[in-house]
């Protein structure tokens, strides 16, 4: 998605945050400095079906009484996802005509005033800066819009 | 609807173990490093409960834990949790990258990480209960920091009380988190989340008095000792450790920020392979329900991504929703986690017809979770 895309629905959705720019290292040094690596979703599925099924701990209460009470359907939508309660619920709307294929992410920090009751995201000018605690990431979605963010 | 009202009536005792006739807890740590943080007498008391709590003690150099709690739940098969005794400086915790294996050679997937604030990377102590080395754990892991303070320590390796968890339920979060109502809705049909917004003059501090406690608020490493909300102004402090009731909830899940951080350094910041400093609940929100009697503190060692666009049913909303689906069920917390990630790994993407930027952020959000505080 185009960066001129990205601010102008930042600035719809979200008229009280202001874009910082991000200055990336040239690499995200992904091999180094870890411990270990992250397992693909396909090897904890796998693993999913192989555990001890877990007892029925509730008294008078079955599981599917609870699975059907954590459903997501008040919420929505079923969204695609393996799990079981979810399943059966309609499908989400979807995009069928995106422009990219991939939304963005943009950072921003709030306008607002100095003052000692906020976060830290302001220098003492004033200015917004990279790492405060109130500087947040947005997932943006060129159709969807601002669909994610951090906090 | 009867069950679930049924539910809510106190059949769930936190006093059950869900751990199953024969199987016992692992405790693991290094008796000297503990020591050297809590004192002499308070590391005897500790290890002293251990088999009250129907465990068995691993102890050894801290560098070789890893090593040996792994060869120890190979060959033993009645292991059903494993609990870590003392701050990452004590029982190191492993920096992982988040990035699947089989996404990490994507130069956008690089690009994304690179900018990302943690860079993808966080504190996690899975690895000790994955038994067959697939990066998978299968068995629950679940850590109680020392903070330095003896009296957390022993506090902590005590069950949770006999009240139903769900008894008494609280929740807090910030004005631009409405998914975590529909969490909470499920939890006390008849309440509401508090919101920590400035709207109300003389607030914080919130009634955080519960059983459970369910929290959606902002997080930052710099500032561990507090959470916060949100306006249209900035972020107004919702309440710091200082607010924390005593008895605290009995366990607390929380979708803030580098809410569960032990460390005191972001994973992004650490090396590999060295001593890191730990909190005290002096600077930590976790440590201090932890002193204060929490069971257990779930949340993030790194950055929490919430969903803003209805149905809201992606990115964190399906961890939270499944973890207190499984207390509900009457899981312990810390099982209770592990069960809720294997939900929700098999759910990533949570988000149909979404980019690479939304599976890395499920992908954190599936690694970053942890227990603190016994779980059991």
């Amino acid at each position: 998605m185009k960066p001129e895309k990205i601010r102008r629905i930042l600035q719809e959705e979200r008229p009280d945050m202001v874009e910082i720019p991000v200055k990336p290292p040239k690499s995200a040094n992904m091999a180094a400095d870890v411990d270990e690596r992250a397992a693909s979703e396909a090897t904890w599925a796998a693993k999913r079906d192989r555990v001890t099924p877990k007892p029925d701990l509730t008294e008078g209460v079955s599981t599917e009484a609870i699975n059907e009470m954590f459903a997501p359907r008040e919420l929505g939508a079923g969204l695609g996802g393996a799990d079981a309660a979810g399943a059966d619920a309609p499908a989400a709307t979807t995009r069928a005509d995106r422009d990219d294929d991939s939304p963005g992410i943009v950072r921003a920090a709030k306008r607002h005033p100095k003052g000692a009751r906020y976060a830290g995201d302001a220098a003492d000018t004033g200015e917004p800066t990279e790492s405060g605690a109130g500087v947040k990431d947005f997932i943006v979605d060129d159709k969807r819009g601002i669909i994610g963010s951090q906090g | 609807m009867e069950a679930a009202r049924a539910l809510f009536e106190g059949p769930v005792s936190a006093g059950t173990t869900g751990r199953g006739d024969g199987q016992s807890l692992l405790f693991v740590t290094d008796r000297a490093r503990l020591a050297a943080n809590i004192g002499r007498p308070a590391t005897d008391e500790a290890l002293s409960r251990i088999p009250a709590l129907g465990g068995v003690l691993l102890e050894g150099p801290a560098a070789q834990l890893f090593d040996r709690t792994r060869q120890r739940v190979q060959r033993d098969q009645s292991i059903a949790g494993i609990v870590l005794l003392g701050g990452v400086d004590v029982v190191p915790s492993r920096i992982l990258l988040t990035v699947p294996l089989n996404m990490q050679a994507s130069p956008s997937v690089q690009a994304i990480a690179a900018r990302e604030r943690d860079r993808l990377q966080v504190w996690s102590d899975d690895r000790y209960g994955d038994r067959d080395d697939d990066g998978v754990p299968e068995i629950a892991v679940s850590r109680i920091p020392d903070g330095k303070d003896g009296a957390l320590m022993l506090r902590a390796l005590r069950r949770a009380s006999a009240q139903p968890l769900l008894a008494r339920v609280k929740g807090i979060r910030n004005s631009r988190r409405p998914f975590a109502d529909l969490v909470y809705s499920k939890l006390d049909r008849s309440g509401r989340m508090l919101q920590s917004e400035s709207e109300v003059a003389g607030l914080p501090p919130y009634p955080l008095q519960s059983s459970s406690l369910y929290v959606m608020l902002h997080g930052h490493w710099r500032e561990g000792n507090l959470f916060r909300g949100e306006d249209e102004d900035g972020y107004p402090e919702a309440f710091r450790n200082t607010e924390i009731p005593d008895p605290a909830p009995a366990v607390v899940f929380s979708g803030c920020c580098y809410g569960a951080l032990v460390a005191t350094q972001a994973a992004r910041d650490a090396a590999p392979d060295t001593v890191h400093a730990s909190r005290v609940p002096q600077d930590s929100i976790a440590l201090t329900f932890l002193a204060r009697g929490a069971n257990a503190f779930v949340g993030c060692t790194a950055i929490h991504y919430s969903p803003d666009k209805s149905p809201f049913t992606y990115l964190g909303e399906p961890m939270h929703r499944y973890f207190w689906r499984e207390i509900t069920s009457g899981q312990p917390p810390a099982r209770a986690l592990l069960n809720a990630k294997r939900a929700y790994a098999a759910g990533i993407p949570h988000l149909p017809d979404s980019g690479e930027e939304l599976r890395l952020i499920e992908h954190k959000i599936l690694r970053q979770f942890t227990c603190l505080g016994l779980g059991w």
